[in-house]
């Protein structure tokens, strides 16, 4: 019991260092994107979401992925609120719909146009890069993607798979996302 | 790991290909490495797009198929709808370029014209290099004479008829102008030309270029019925061979009109043994038709009184009782009186006597058109007139109706009839009476009738 009480106390203990230090990069991360006063904010409602929600998420390479997916939700969050008070530009409330739970046409287009910008990209990518690509989306791991190619080393698979990413995303503008 | 090779791990981030010892060694860097960090975070936007099935499915599918060759490629592109688009927009833009340029160079046809056939004739000798004689100069001292018979002015043969009609275009008429220029400039005794002669090309090649060219010129035959072959005084025949001679002058003054040279058609009755006693109005046609004429005159010259000649022919014998010197001495000085008389009565008669006939006959139906009486003048007019007819035939047109002396017609200014213009209407040939145009359209007219009988729908109507 004793035992227990303490693995469970040094989870807690990591879990607060490793949220520590989440606040510490999100602040900077969204301060780079909305400012410093909001990006606190920012970061505070991620940490809040991460106890209330996701309480049981202790092991800090969930809680990466999970933090920074929370973070791209407030921020998009914050960027609609914005557009409803005028910040950026004057819409009246009228002609802004209620959300009704479900995907937005405009983020359903972004979304279409997003992968369709991927397909083009990917089509001016190098034999070995498509293959790669095309590996990984099947769900191998770059220790099979070694073996399919007979690659020398893992690091050559990772120095393949680094410089195809740094061209599929020069080929999509320097950015996943198109800007809004 | 050190930091570069983390790095490296990004590209399997999206696509969930770390394992967990790789996905730890990113994450403990990236809380460490702000730029790490915030790279991941865009990161994120890739992974959330890729983790749906159906993109993913998509996108696997896309990558197993063989990378396009490039005109695969190409014909991809050009598939596209913008690049159809674009495509036909460019096809309609030069297909309406291409119609407009093509219409603008066709040749506009100003006007349709017929040569004169003595213009043709004028123009040749420059392109075939032969010379144009002057006519004889026998036969203008016989024309003007008049010793021949009714005899026609120098008169150039008639030009090929393949070379009658042309479309004058634009361009035509500024070439013909610089021939016509062309021409002014050769030096006339080259070609045997007057001043007089090369003006007459000129300005007949310049009329070319006009919308409204003449016609050629219709050919006229004039046949002279004399009178019985009676012994007679040379003065008569003389007085007869005057007034032919006349009279074809007269008829030649008009424009248009060409009279055949008395001793062609003399020579053409004499080689078929003809004479004009014995042509009715279809052997006279026969003959206008053989000297391709489009019309033959019938001329007589008739005396209205008994002329002293004739009775001096049949002058009785002398009585009884009176000798023969005496009958002889009486005769001589009848007879001289009676030149006296010829003479002066042929100066009244040639001068206003009623003196001849004229009958037209068109060659091409041998109707009989018109039979006119009177002096020279008169008949030569009168006959201008009928050879107009022949030219420019009157059209007949049908009465639409009639109430009262108000009668419409069924033609109107695009058969040549205007306000005041008078037309006779007839009935089977005869003469009801006439018309005078009061209103008119292009199909139909209306006038006042005036005449002895009542005109009714069907009757016809000329115009005078």
């Amino acid at each position: 019991m004793a035992t227990v009480s303490l693995f469970a106390y040094n989870m807690r203990v990591d879990r607060d260092d490793t949220l520590k230090r989440l606040r510490e990069r999100i602040v900077s991360f969204a301060a780079s994107r909305v400012g410093r006063d909001p990006a606190e904010d920012l970061a505070q409602e991620v940490l809040v979401v991460l106890e209330e929600k996701y309480l049981h998420v202790t092991a800090m390479e969930e809680l990466v992925p999970l933090s920074l997916q929370i973070v791209r939700f407030k921020l998009a969050g914050f960027r609609r609120k914005a557009l409803r008070h005028g910040e950026y530009s004057s819409v009246s409330v009228d002609d802004v719909p209620l959300a009704d739970g479900h995907e937005s046409p405009l983020s359903t287009l972004e979304r279409q146009e997003k992968l369709e910008r991927l397909r083009q990209a990917l089509t001016h990518l190098g034999e070995r890069c498509r293959e790669l690509f095309r590996l990984k989306l099947e769900g191998r791991t770059f220790a099979e993607i070694q073996r399919h190619f007979g690659a020398a080393s893992i690091n050559t698979v990772y120095t393949w798979d680094f410089r195809c990413r740094k061209e599929l995303l020069d080929r999509m503008g320097g950015k996943w996302e198109a800007e809004s | 790991m050190n930091r570069e090779d983390v790095h490296k791990l990004l590209g399997g981030y999206a696509t969930g290909t770390l394992t967990e010892e790789e996905r730890k060694a990113l994450f403990s860097a990236a809380l460490e490495d702000q730029e790490l960090f915030e790279v991941l975070a865009d990161e994120d936007a890739l992974r959330e797009m890729l983790a749906e099935p159906v993109t993913r499915r998509r996108l696997i599918a896309d990558l197993t198929e063989e990378n396009p060759s490039f005109w695969e490629a190409a014909w991809a592109w050009l598939r596209r709808p913008p690049v159809l688009a674009l495509a036909g927009t460019a096809a309609v833009v030069v297909g309406t370029f291409t119609a407009v340029w093509l219409r603008r160079e066709a040749p506009v046809e100003l006007a349709q014209v017929k040569r004169p056939a003595a213009v043709r004739e004028e123009a040749a000798p420059r392109e075939s290099e032969s010379v144009v004689k002057p006519e004889p100069l026998a036969r203008t001292e016989a024309f003007r004479s008049g010793g021949g018979g009714v005899a026609t002015p120098p008169r150039l043969p008639v030009s090929k008829p393949e070379a009658k009609e042309k479309a004058v275009t634009l361009k035509d008429a500024d070439a013909l102008s610089a021939r016509g220029r062309d021409e002014e400039r050769q030096p006339v005794g080259e070609l045997g030309r007057t001043e007089a002669a090369a003006k007459k090309v000129e300005g007949a090649i310049r009329s070319d270029a006009a919308p409204a060219a003449p016609a050629a010129p219709l050919r006229v035959v004039v046949l002279n019925s004399p009178s019985p072959p009676v012994p007679g005084p040379a003065s008569q025949r003389q007085l007869e061979a005057a007034m032919a001679t006349q009279f074809g002058q007269k008829l030649n003054q008009p424009p248009g009109y060409a009279v055949v040279d008395q001793r062609e058609v003399d020579k053409y009755l004499a080689d078929r043994k003809l004479t004009n006693q014995e042509l009715d109005a279809s052997a006279a046609a026969g003959v206008g038709r053989a000297l391709k004429a489009d019309a033959v005159v019938v001329s007589n010259f008739v005396q209205t009184q008994n002329a002293p000649e004739v009775q001096m022919q049949t002058a009785p014998a002398p009585p009884a009782g009176q000798s023969a010197d005496s009958a002889i001495l009486k005769q001589g000085q009848r007879m001289r009186k009676a030149q006296e008389q010829n003479q002066a009565r042929s100066q009244v008669q040639s001068q206003a006597g009623n003196l001849m006939t004229a009958e037209v006959i068109d060659t091409r139906n041998e109707a009989r058109r018109f039979k006119a009486a009177g002096n020279v003048d008169q008949v030569a007019s009168q006959v201008s007139t009928q050879l107009a007819q022949i030219r420019n035939p009157r059209p007949w047109i049908n009465v639409r109706s009639v109430s009262g002396a108000t009668v419409v017609l069924e033609g109107g200014s695009r058969l040549g009839i205007g306000v005041g213009t008078r037309l006779d209407v007839l009935r089977q040939g005869r003469l009801l009476g006439e018309v005078t145009v009061t209103t008119v359209t292009e199909d139909t007219a209306e006038g006042t009738f005036t005449g002895p009988d009542v005109p009714r729908p069907g009757d016809q109507a000329h115009s005078k």
